[in-house]
């Protein structure tokens, strides 16, 4: 996917600082942002990268940052964090990394490497040994650590040359050491993991021994004009960890070294993994205090990090002289576009990282190849990269009905092909679920899954009806090339429950063609029982009690249980699973852990529902089969929804009694409840299709 | 016999873009109907009500392929709809959109032409009075609430120190202010009822007025600094002449 002249990505009236290029030792970049480093897990099992890799940097190139940071990659077996890191010490790994430098130079950006030595962290394969300064293990982690004797460390030294030269050769324009949220060189720096007497510990200098060994072996090791960098961790963020004045005394000291280029910022660690890759209920721009400290004590170039996705944002900090340079790991994930959108005066056009995690962190911290809840193309750009878009060669009339993120995606990728495309949503808004999601706290980013989708399908001129509930007869007067139902979900309920009166039973087709059950519980019927879109579109329950059941295990459940919270009620969550909120994202489970610590919620893992009773719910223990009356004014069940997809089964029997040629899909949640990221990529695929 | 309403439409742009390199409005995206054309379908729709056999007559002045902006007001219920284009339309400014879209009412003769407050891309803030003073009509502006009985229509008006009452004897314009009220959301029968609603597209193969200025760029509020720039193709004073002579500077 190269192309023969690159662009130039600088010069803008609306971004002046940001589009302007900077001078990193002999390294010209073109502009202000860069793509933070990041673990992708593209490469193989062996650590060799791949065409995947390669087309991952290449989308961002294209996309118009000024500088790439290709990794973190390991320097040795023995600190490689997951089989998936890069091998940069492996000589086999310069060919396909010369094919990624290649083609992000062909864009016009520049590519550094992030080297790191994983030391005694590690992620879902570790190497069969962790090497430390000292033996203990990460708090968090229950791996503990092989101290490290001479041969160890000149061994450490020597991966950090090695490694240096392959990237050398590779093409690399920088390479970038990691002394930062994890990895064998913040734990020599670290006063907490580092109690070695030797001369590698006891006193600061000794301490910056390692760490300033390594930079020394690969400033050596290439070539003069490449420029060689510090990911630094400014403030591990826990109790046992050193805070904002030792990080800067790291950097204080590794600056009078002479040997390094830049500076880019970092916060965290594996015991305080949420401040590393900060979710969503960490504020935008929560890390500029760190930033403009180094900045201010440095004389080199800081890259600032950290929640910053607003391209207002990073404009200002570059122009209140907070950093020189705009790190963008998860914003440039999720659109890699966006440097290219900024400078062509398509701000309006960009599409937001929404600080979830769940796409991003959550593959790879399971060594998966990296994806995005927002992009569908992350980490599989071969296939979906929207550079593939191809016109239709016969455009159609497609209808989509439902106005949530699938028949929203569908919309704007079909009239991006060309198609003519009329999108119905009975509601007034367009959103979905999105719209009940994002009002829950901490989760309020969450729409703008819908503003993206909703800017572009309006932009695209799609024919947009909102407040228009289609029927199965209508569809047919249409007279539509394509009809795509992607109605959605609603909660399990019976249809006897008070739910039917204003969002009218879904599935009664499915069920009674054996194709869907409903719930099972006897109770749920009962006034008491309150669906999770009812409470979010603002029913006030009664009481002060409530139990809400969670057998969903992700925001809908724990999102729900902190929304009643706050609106006074006493809540207890049982799930019938180990843990409450089990398929949260690690960094957010461990927020929403802390902040249930300090509020009005009780958790119960271990516990089912088995029956409700006006003012009381019979649990029982899944582990002892053990049954007990819990007093509660309300509960919420949370667990699957069921397809509204009474609409698809009906225009099917209409098409076939019809023998009409129109051609009907289904969907998104219409098809089977699920999240954002599963929903917005079968809604890319099936629209490519079309 | 019931009367004919008019109601104006303009195409607006769904996104203002400004070429970063030319500094001019990017005019190939989407077009849809200006949002506060709503209330003046809204409007016309309830006036509808009170004379029998009315029909309301959706109205613009546009490029034909911007003309399924119009289909917004018929499924709110306009009866028909007619969009009239002409080449040398193409960038007119407030005489030349005001003749055309005078000639295009006065085949329809209405009796009464609805316009919204404003448009979100141009001068319409003025284009009900130009059409009123062309087609001779008595005009009632920044109506906030107004009744139809028999040939008169009673407007409330909002001027600076509150309101006022003013009457009109029709044929008249009723220019509103603002979002004076809800604008109905069309069923979805409606929307496939004015789907087979028929949108006539006109061209006027003599268009009365030519433009008297060419708007050569618009500049949207985030660059409020800049002003209109008038680019110099050897008749820049010309330009510069006529745009201070429409705004009454010289
Ligand atoms: C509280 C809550 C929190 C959530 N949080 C997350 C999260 O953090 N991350 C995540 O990935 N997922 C989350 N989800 C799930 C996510 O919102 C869904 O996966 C997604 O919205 C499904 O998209 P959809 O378009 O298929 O369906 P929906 O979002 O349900 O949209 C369907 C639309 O179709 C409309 N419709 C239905 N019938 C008709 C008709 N006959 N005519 C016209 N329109 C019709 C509906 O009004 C609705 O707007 C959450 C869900 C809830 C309820
Ligand atoms: C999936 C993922 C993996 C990451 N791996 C690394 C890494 O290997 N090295 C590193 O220095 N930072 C890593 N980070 C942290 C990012 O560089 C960045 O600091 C962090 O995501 C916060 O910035 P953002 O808000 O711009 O995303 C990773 C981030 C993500 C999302
Ligand atoms: S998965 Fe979520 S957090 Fe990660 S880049 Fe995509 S939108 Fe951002």
């Amino acid at each position: 996917m190269s192309m023969a002249t690159p662009p130039a990505i600088s010069g803008s009236t609306e971004f002046p600082h940001l589009f302007s290029p900077l001078r990193v030792r002999g390294v010209e970049l073109r502009n202000r942002l860069v793509f933070q480093p990041h673990f992708n897990g593209l490469a193989d099992v062996h650590g060799m990268p791949t065409a995947d890799s390669t087309a991952y940097l290449e989308e961002r190139a294209w996309g118009g940052a000024g500088l790439l940071v290709d990794g973190s990659m390991a320097t040795m077996y023995e600190g490689q964090m997951s089989r998936k890191y890069v091998a940069a010490w492996d000589e086999r790994s310069v060919e396909q990394n010369r094919r990624t430098t290649d083609a992000v130079h062909s864009h016009g950006a520049s590519i550094f490497a992030q080297l790191n030595h994983g030391g005694h962290t590690s992620l879902e394969t570790p190497p069969p040994v962790l090497w430390a300064p000292t033996q203990m293990p990460e708090p968090s982690s229950v791996h503990t650590t092989k101290a490290m004797d001479a041969t160890d460390l000149r061994r450490a030294v020597e991966g950090f040359a090695a490694s240096a030269r392959n990237l050398a050769n590779a093409g690399y324009d920088g390479v970038e050491l990691k002394i930062a949220h994890d990895g064998l060189l913040r734990s020599f720096a670290s006063p907490f993991f580092n109690r070695r007497r030797d001369a590698y510990g006891g006193s600061f200098e000794n301490r910056m021994r390692l760490p300033l060994e390594c930079v020394a072996a690969v400033r050596e090791n290439m070539p003069d004009e490449m420029a060689l960098g510090i990911r630094i961790c400014l403030h591990e963020y826990t109790p046992f960890g050193y805070e904002l004045d030792y990080g800067l005394r790291i950097a204080e000291h590794l600056e009078a070294s002479g040997l390094v280029d830049y500076f880019n910022c970092d916060a965290g660690s594996f015991s305080s993994f949420w401040m590393e890759i900060p979710p969503a209920a960490v504020a935008q721009g929560f890390f500029r205090p760190l930033n403009q400290a180094l900045k201010a004590q440095s004389d080199l170039p800081v890259v600032a990090f950290g929640r910053i996705k607003d391209a207002g944002l990073a404009e200002h900090m570059l122009a209140n002289a907070e950093a020189d340079l705009i790190g963008m790991a998860r914003q440039l994930i999720a659109d890699p576009e966006t440097p290219r959108k900024l400078l062509e005066g398509r701000a309006n056009e960009v599409r937001a990282c929404i600080a979830c995690n769940d796409g991003c962190l959550h593959a790879v911290a399971q060594e998966k190849p990296i994806r995005c809840v927002q992009n569908p193309a992350a980490g599989q750009e071969l296939l979906y990269s929207e550079r593939l878009l191809v016109r239709a060669s016969d455009p159609r009339s497609v209808v989509v009905v439902g106005g949530g993120p699938a028949g929203l995606k569908v919309a704007e990728i079909a009239a991006r092909r060309g198609h003519r495309v009329s999108l119905f949503e009975r509601d007034t808004h367009l959103g979905g679920q999105v719209k009940l999601g994002s009002r829950q706290p901490h989760h309020e980013e969450f729409a703008e899954v819908v503003h993206y989708l909703e800017a572009a399908v309006r932009r695209l001129g799609v024919e947009v009806w909102t407040g228009s509930e289609v029927d199965a007869e209508g569809v047919l007067d249409l007279e539509p090339d394509v009809v795509v139902i992607a109605t959605g979900s609603q909660p399990n309920l019976p249809v006897s429950h008070r739910q039917s009166s204003t969002d009218p039973d879904a599935g009664a087709i499915a069920r009674e063609r054996g194709l869907a059950i409903g719930p099972e519980t006897p109770g749920l019927e009962l006034p008491c029982v309150y669906s999770t879109d009812e409470v979010l579109a603002g029913v006030a329950l009664p009481g002060t009690d409530v139990l809400l059941v969670d057998e969903q295990g992700h925001w809908e459940a724990a999102g729900t249980a902190e929304f009643l919270a706050a609106a006074g009620h006493r809540v207890t969550v049982v799930t019938t699973r180990a843990t409450i909120a089990s398929e949260l994202e690690g960094t957010n489970h461990a927020m929403f852990m802390q902040r249930v610590g300090k509020s009005q919620i009780t958790l119960r893992p271990h516990t089912g529902l088995r029956a409700v009773e006006p003012g009381r719910a019979l649990l029982v223990d899944a582990v002892t089969g053990e049954e007990s009356w819990l007093v509660v004014d309300a509960v919420v069940p949370v667990s699957w929804r069921r397809s509204r997809d009474d609409l698809y089964y009906r225009l099917h029997d209409l098409l076939l009694e019809s023998g009409s040629p129109i051609q009907l899909e289904r969907v998104g949640d219409a098809a089977a409840a699920r999240l954002v990221q599963t929903v917005l990529l079968e809604a890319h695929q099936m629209a490519t299709a079309l | 016999m019931g009367l004919t309403i008019a109601v104006c439409i303009k195409p607006v742009p769904v996104t203002t873009r400004l070429d970063p390199h030319t500094g001019r409005l990017d005019r190939s995206v989407a077009h849809r109907m200006n949002s506060v054309d709503e209330n003046a379908v809204e409007a016309a729709l309830t006036l509808r009500e009170s004379v029998p056999d009315s029909e309301v007559v959706a109205v613009s002045v546009a490029p034909a392929e911007f003309s399924e902006s119009l289909r917004p007001a018929l499924a709110m219920g306009a009866d028909r709809a007619i969009n009239v284009s002409a080449p040398e339309l193409e960038g007119a400014d407030l005489l030349g959109v005001s003749a055309a879209l005078a000639t295009a009412l006065s085949g329809i003769h209405p009796d009464l032409v609805v316009f919204g407050a404003w448009s979100s891309d141009g001068y319409g803030a003025m284009l009900w009075a130009a059409v009123g003073e062309r087609l001779g009509f008595a005009v009632a502006s920044r109506a906030v609430d107004f009744m139809l009985e028999a040939d008169r229509l009673t407007v409330t008006r909002q001027i600076e120190e509150g309101t006022q009452v003013v009457e009109v004897v029709l044929p008249a314009v009723l220019a509103l202010s603002g979002e004076v009220n809800t604008p109905r959301y069309p069923s979805f029968k409606d929307v496939i009822a004015g789907k087979r609603k028929p949108i006539e597209n006109l061209t006027m193969t003599e268009c009365p007025v030519t433009a008297g200025t060419t708007v050569l760029s618009i500049d949207p509020a985030p660059l409020r600094t800049r002003g209109i720039v008038i680019q110099d193709d050897g008749r820049a004073h010309e330009q510069l002449i006529d745009f201070l002579a429409l705004r009454g500077i010289v």
